[in-house]
């Protein structure tokens, strides 16, 4: 216990260094660029622990994601309520449907499961599209507070929120890995069958998986309103985030919560700054080069050629 | 009334659409007995095995364990109730050392208590102590099959269902599992084992079953159900 304190500190320590560095920067670009890539750090985190430490492939993500953004959109036309209650409410939207989905396909494996994911995305995006109170085809503006204590602008109390949900989520990851659960999804993963035939309670463990990727995910989205300040289906359900929240961790290394870290930072910043001196076309055709690469070079991508692959500590 | 057996089914019926492959059988095992059950390729003995630990699920028929009725129960709460399996072919957790391995049903059986000695018991036991930290895939196939019995025994069965752990194991190699199970049964598991190895069944069981096209023809002293005629019949032709 004291040693997961002691990690929660250090992460803590980083996050709050990470913030003062891009403060001490004068420019608000900083957030904004650095808010999507803390975005993917979230979400790529989120998709590995089904995806990674499972090995159950999400193509859904998108569809978590807008599921926050629209829990989100959907509360704030009811009330006027603070974005953490936003965050926390579309949290347990996405949690719930992941769980739900969980249990409807996660007799599914492999291809089959990735493939009813992608057609959970198709079918929400309907849904919203269809539906008028939350702005449907049209679209939805989010107007962002005027006055923000503190923080002085509304995107840095943005980064600020992502900062500490990224946190939550590393620290949730590495939990996960030095427990049991943790030896139980790596048994699934490994041998479904043998995993079941050595007491491990299989279908109980994928759906505790399925809801608690899909949570963080929702949390990740329920700021997205703001942050685009127009919210539309058609970029709410995005298929780069899932293409981007896969990649990201295959890159980094998908057994240990400093594999999709390390990736969405290094390929969240990439693809900032590309953005900027290249194109943003450029972007995905990048992301794609560099997963076939790690894919056939590295199957266990960064940490892997660092040597860091996560091997659990002895029983 | 006699006192009820550990391991009991009755009338078991399994169909894979319009095979029958296991047909109203009626199957026992007492407390720490051991049982060879033996038939041709598609007997149905892997299919007994899997409506037993419930892999499969049979279609008619019941089973009971320990008094309790299981038939509904899922693998996993089957094995929490002592009733084990290996498989055919080994199944270790490739991602796992061979001592991680044996955790996983020491965290999900129940019976985390002093895991470290229960672990290394285990691995003492089988003879694997000294590749602990090893990863499966350097592993030769004989210690595959030990692995397998070590995560076997760490979940403290009452009843283990070994399905053919010595396939493509030298002669020796045979020897030195069959002594293992037979050191496990000494510890008061009651085993069946499914094998074609005949050497190894007769030199293991005390009782012998007898399967044919997912019917059993003979149940009883080895000796004799080897020397019944139906018997002969299935294995060495008319």
């Amino acid at each position: 216990m004291s040693a997961f304190f002691r990690f929660l500190g250090l992460a803590i320590i980083a996050a709050c260094a990470l913030f003062a560095a891009m403060r001490a920067v004068g420019n608000d670009y900083v957030f904004y660029a650095g808010y999507t890539v803390l975005e993917y750090v979230v979400l790529a985190c989120a998709w590995n622990i089904l995806g990674g430490y499972v090995g159950y492939v999400n193509f859904g993500v998108a569809a978590f994601l807008a599921l926050g953004a629209y829990t989100g959109v959907a509360l704030g036309r009811i009330a006027p309520v603070p974005l953490p209650v936003m965050m926390l409410a579309g949290g347990v939207v996405a949690g719930l449907v992941g769980l739900g989905t969980g249990y409807l396909t996660l007799r599914l494996r492999g291809i089959f499961f990735a493939i009813a994911t992608l057609a959970l995305a198709v079918v929400l995006q309907t849904l919203i599209t269809n539906w008028d109170f939350v702005g449907g085809s049209a679209g939805v503006y989010a107007i962002r507070p005027k006055h923000v204590p503190i923080f002085g602008s509304y995107i840095q109390y943005m980064v600020f929120l992502m900062l500490t949900l990224a946190v939550v989520v590393v620290a949730v990851s590495r939990a996960i890995e030095t427990s049991g659960l943790g030896l139980g999804f790596v048994a699934i993963r490994d041998d479904e069958v043998a995993a079941e035939a050595t007491g491990v309670p299989t279908l109980r463990l994928k759906l505790i998986a399925t809801a608690l990727s899909g949570a963080f995910m929702g949390m990740a989205g329920a700021p997205l309103p703001y942050y685009l300040t127009f919210l539309e289906p058609s970029s709410a359900f995005n298929l780069t985030y899932a293409v981007n929240s896969i990649a990201m961790p295959l890159i980094g290394g998908t057994t240990m919560w400093f594999g999709p870290v390390l990736g969405a930072l290094l390929l969240g910043t990439a693809q900032q700054v590309i953005t900027v001196t290249i194109s943003s076309e450029v972007n995905l055709l990048i992301v794609g080069l560099l997963l076939i690469g790690f894919v056939v070079l590295a199957p266990q991508g960064l940490i892997g050629l660092l040597g860091l692959t996560g091997k659990r500590r002895s029983a | 009334m006699s006192e009820l057996p550990l391991f009991h089914a009755q009338g078991l019926t399994k169909r894979f659409g319009g095979f029958v492959a296991l047909d109203s059988v009626d199957f026992e095992v007492g407390a720490g007995e051991r049982v060879g059950l033996i038939g041709p390729n598609g007997s149905g003995k892997s299919t007994l095995v899997g409506c037993a630990s419930g892999s499969l699920r049979n279609d008619g028929g019941a089973v009971w364990f320990k008094d309790r009725r299981i038939d509904r129960l899922l693998p996993h709460q089957r094995v929490r109730a002592g009733l084990v399996r290996s498989f055919q072919l080994p199944r270790p957790f490739r991602g796992l050392t061979v001592a991680e391995n044996l955790r996983v049903p020491l965290v999900f059986a129940g019976r985390q208590g002093r895991a470290q000695d229960a672990i290394d018991d285990a691995l003492e036991f089988v003879g694997l102590a000294a590749r602990r930290e090893a990863m499966p895939q350097d592993l030769t196939q004989v210690d595959l099959r030990k692995l397998d019995l070590a995560r076997a025994t760490v979940a403290k069965p009452q009843l283990l269902f070994v399905d053919e752990a010595m396939a493509g194991l030298s002669h020796s190699e045979v020897d030195e599992i069959i002594a293992l199970m037979m050191r496990m049964n000494e510890r008061g598991v009651a085993i069946v084992m499914i094998e074609h190895i005949m050497r190894a069944v007769t030199a293991f069981s005390q009782r012998l079953v007898v399967l044919v096209a997912g019917r059993k023809i003979a149940d009883g002293d080895p000796e004799q159900v080897l020397a019944n005629v139906e018997v002969q019949r299935a294995y060495l032709g008319e």
